[in-house]
């Protein structure tokens, strides 16, 4: 007699009933018991492929840094270095994250009790910081990490205080240009003169 | 005349006459301000540091999270007390801002115990909102200068130069010691026509 298989679980399914249920439930609510019931699928399996809620969070949050990724590339393989590219990798960055408001912020929560979703964020930082670096040395700015470290950290800056408005901030995104018409050459001075 | 009576010398710290609360908040500033790291700070050292018994400590903080987030608050406020020093009463200008960056690196560099403490209590609502406080504070203290100066789009560049201001000294704490580079970096672009 044949049994019956089980299907095999659809991850990015499961991860975008995570993006999803992160728009409409504050992270305090939030369990795999929960997904589970959004994804119509029973919680056994998700503890089966994931562990626990935690660990999901920890596959999610590199499932979206990839795809993230992946749109900076697709948007700026085809550039040149400088301005230009920069300004189109950072864009991505600021509307991904704005997309993803809702996920964003549980994983902000998330990260304070769970150092393995800081951790992880942390890798992902250094490799983001590491390909803008490339960039800045590319165009002649001496302290290439240094300027990608400090950009990094106002680009991430740019998303959290749109990410509570919920919408792109002109004021922010100004600022955010001038640092990069500054590090990438364009002005040779900074602070918008 | 009468002879000029002498100065009565300074009580040490340790000496002065505060309520519990205050003199065991004091006793972890001095155990930290010698070298103590942050993760070894417990009651038992603390109290005795206070000349105070142990359940003192408990008494006045049950929770020892809440010690923590007053330590917490006390460093933030020496740094921003350093940091206003450095400005003072003088008029806004580009190198007074550069001057502000370097007291406030300086000052958290000097205070390990600052991000360590941050670092550890990040979970901790008590300890959540003193950092909140503090990066609030350094927002509104940069978008003030920043405005004085004259500058275009104060508020914005204030936000971000501050996340970058913030990321400095993250680094500095990771490498325990000054990143010359890094001050360089936002220096150039906050207060220095560029030179390479």
């Amino acid at each position: 007699m044949a049994t019956k298989k089980t299907p095999v679980l659809d991850r990015s399914k499961i991860f975008r009933v995570v993006i999803q249920t992160a728009d409409a439930v504050p992270y305090c609510d939030a369990t795999l018991t929960r997904i589970a019931k959004v994804a119509k699928v029973p919680v056994a399996r998700l503890q089966a492929q994931f562990i626990d809620f935690t660990h999901l969070l920890i596959a999610v949050q590199q499932y979206i840094l990839d795809e993230l990724r992946d749109h900076v590339i697709e948007a700026t393989a085809h550039l040149p270095p400088g301005l230009g590219r920069v300004r189109s990798a950072t864009k991505v960055y600021l509307d991904h994250s704005l997309q993803h408001r809702g996920l964003r912020t549980w994983l902000l929560q998330a990260r304070r009790e769970e150092p393995q979703l800081a951790e992880g964020l942390r890798r992902q930082n250094h490799s983001f910081a590491l390909v803008i670096s490339t960039e800045f040395h590319a165009l002649g700015w001496p302290h290439p990490l240094a300027a990608a470290r400090l950009y990094l950290a106002a680009i991430q800056e740019a998303a959290r205080l749109e990410q509570i408005k919920g919408m792109p901030l002109a004021f922010v995104r100004e600022a955010i240009w001038d640092i990069a018409r500054f590090y990438t050459g364009q002005v040779q001075a900074g602070v918008a003169r | 005349m009468p002879a000029k009576k002498p100065a009565s010398p300074k009580l040490p710290p340790k000496a002065v006459a505060l309520d519990p609360r205050e003199s065991l908040l004091a006793a972890g500033l001095r155990l930290l301000a010698a070298g103590l790291p942050a993760a070894q700070l417990n009651p038992r050292g603390i109290a005795t540091e206070a000349g105070l018994k142990p359940a003192q400590f408990s008494r006045n903080f049950p929770d020892f999270s809440l010690y923590l987030a007053g330590i917490l608050r006390r460093l933030s406020e020496q740094v921003r007390a350093e940091t206003l020093h450095a400005i003072g009463r003088k008029p806004p200008s580009r190198d007074l801002i550069r001057k502000a960056i370097t007291a406030y690196l300086n000052a958290v560099l000097a205070r390990p115990a600052l991000p360590e403490i941050t670092l550890a209590t990040r979970a901790n609502p008590a300890c959540q909102e003193v950092t909140r406080e503090r990066v609030n504070s350094m927002v509104m203290l940069a978008t003030l200068q920043l405005k004085m100066a004259e500058i275009p789009n104060y508020e914005g560049l204030a936000r971000l130069g501050m996340a970058m201001l913030f990321e400095i000294a993250n680094a500095e704490f990771e490498a325990r010691r000054a990143l010359p580079e890094y001050r360089l970096t936002l220096d150039a672009y906050f207060v220095s026509p560029r030179k390479h």
